[in-house]
């Protein structure tokens, strides 16, 4: 497959973060590789601390790899790509001094530059998705946990990305709340958006995943379809507790 | 550019709805009535206690936004994380620096723009018209000393914790000052290796004490041109020194 064909394509990621005087280093990516194809949903599974928010926060450049590369639709990072991208940080902390329509506002200049007037319909309709139109004149310090994520998520499908990379984007939210954002990432999947998500919460990754990408202790052990995966192991969350015992194993 | 002016309007917001900064506003406020108060006790000193207590204030006000502002306005974006949301967007961390460090420019001028023209209604300075060059360019070496100390600890807050880089800021703000005294007493002391050793923190050091214009003196018998571009040359290049060299360490940062 050309490198085109994928949205996202990660080879042989390494990062070490240097201890203090008395502290081991840490070597939290080791040769992570993976590729999430274009028009798939791929969720991203691993425990807590495995390297799954590393990862992310690598592919965008938070974090400097020490070695490895990242490509996004055959190219590496640049702002060109990055006005295809939205993004959900893990608990999106959002400045809560601006409104819901200001936060969108100035999303939208970052990636246009200006505000035009397709702005207006479009934060329009990202906030009636998300069922915060009768909010968005509030400010964000008066939201709920569970209105920031939506917030959240709204600032991300606004500029209508290509692919969107979410960062456990159902944690804190009630389940009127998940079926939501579960609705939201349907209809995206509709649009032919690229979807890449982490979660904690496997049911969901049942739901609405093609694509699997497992990592444990920064390694990444299985990448495939999830049929696959559930055909070894049943039930994802039975595979889950499994895989992680055999530390190492077999990519899928 | 307008991403940029997208950052600045939005952390120029942000400071406005800040109670920090309305506090900083009282107090200067207070400063005034006071420097009013004590001018109206003297008999013939009311303008000079006025004009120095007045310009002390607005240094203070500007100073204390420089230093709270410029040592918290990174390190809560990295800390909070919400630096991750901006900087996924098409901004590079450069521009990033930038519209941080142009909203909270913008803000000082706004206080600062204030204040002085609070000072200039007291001291009646719309009846003497020859004053008015000296006034504003006493304000604007105010200003450039505030943005300078500024630059100086955004950049230090992203080497040290925001309570340390805010006191090295005020330790930055004291030597600069100081300067002149240190060189004063060390060519006193007649020890070579004393005099060297200021000469040295002359050069690492912004020298604020060559611009402290804040007294009476200077706003009646003014200001040379020369000494006027000498300082706006000396405080730019600070400026830019350091503006450089935060988005450089910036750039190499990990937001873990």
């Amino acid at each position: 497959m050309s490198t085109e064909a994928f949205a996202i394509k990660v080879t042989k990621l390494n990062k070490t973060f240097k201890g203090g005087i008395f502290e081991k280093d840490r070597h939290i990516l080791k040769d992570v590789s993976f590729s999430i194809p274009k028009g798939t949903t791929t969720g991203f599974v691993g425990g807590n601390g495995s390297g799954k928010t590393t990862s992310i926060k690598c592919l965008f450049d938070f974090i400097h790899p020490d070695s490895g590369t990242i490509e996004f639709f055959g190219q590496p990072l640049s702002n060109d790509i990055k006005t295809r991208i939205g993004y959900l940080p893990e608990r999106p902390y959002l400045y809560e001094f601006l409104t819901g329509t200001e936060l969108l506002k100035l999303h939208w200049n970052l990636c246009f530059g200006k505000t035009t007037p397709e702005f207006y319909d479009r934060a329009r309709e990202a906030l009636n998705k998300v069922d915060l139109l009768d909010a968005k004149d509030r400010r964000l310090r008066t939201y709920s946990k569970g209105m920031l994520q939506r917030v959240g998520i709204a600032q991300a499908i606004m500029t209508q990305p290509d692919l969107l990379i979410l960062d456990e984007p159902m944690s804190g939210l009630d389940p009127d709340g998940r079926l939501m954002v579960k609705d939201i990432l349907r209809e995206e999947q509709k649009r032919g958006v690229t979807l890449f998500f982490s979660s904690h919460l496997l049911q969901d990754m049942e739901e609405l995943c093609s694509n699997l990408v497992v990592i444990n202790h920064g390694k990444i052990f299985f990448e495939g379809q999830i049929n696959t995966f559930m055909a070894e192991y049943q039930s994802l969350e039975k595979a889950f507790r499994e895989v992680k015992l055999k530390e190492g194993g077999p990519r899928g | 550019m307008g991403k940029v002016y997208s950052l600045a309007v939005t952390t120029l917001r942000e400071m406005i709805r800040e109670r920090i900064f309305w506090i900083v506003i009282v107090m200067a406020a207070g400063l005034f009535a006071l420097s009013f108060l004590m001018g109206a006790l003297s008999f013939a000193e009311q303008r000079k206690i006025l004009t120095d207590f007045g310009f002390l204030s607005i240094q203070i006000a500007a100073l204390g936004v420089s230093l709270f502002s410029g040592a918290y306005i990174l390190a809560k974006e990295v800390e909070k994380q919400t630096c991750l949301l901006i900087l996924s967007r098409p901004v590079t961390r450069q521009q990033f620096i930038l519209g941080k460090t142009l909203g909270l420019l913008a803000l000082i001028t706004l206080l600062m723009g204030a204040l002085a023209s609070v000072l200039w209604i007291l001291l009646g300075m719309w009846k003497e018209p020859s004053m008015w060059k000296a006034f504003i360019e006493i304000c604007i070496g105010l200003w450039f000393e505030s943005v300078v100390i500024l630059c100086a600890v955004i950049l230090f807050s992203l080497v040290m914790r925001p309570v340390l880089a805010l006191a090295a800021g005020a330790v930055v703000f004291l030597l600069g000052h100081w300067l002149g005294d240190l060189m004063f007493f060390a060519e006193k002391s007649q020890q070579e290796s004393l005099v060297k050793v200021v000469e040295a923190l002359q050069w690492v050091t912004p020298n604020l004490y060559r611009f402290n214009w804040k007294s009476a003196y200077f706003l009646e018998n003014g200001i040379s041109n020369s000494n006027f571009l000498w300082m706006i040359a000396h405080m730019s290049g600070w400026t830019l020194l350091t503006v450089v060299v935060t988005g450089f360490l910036f750039r190499r940062k990990d937001i873990v």
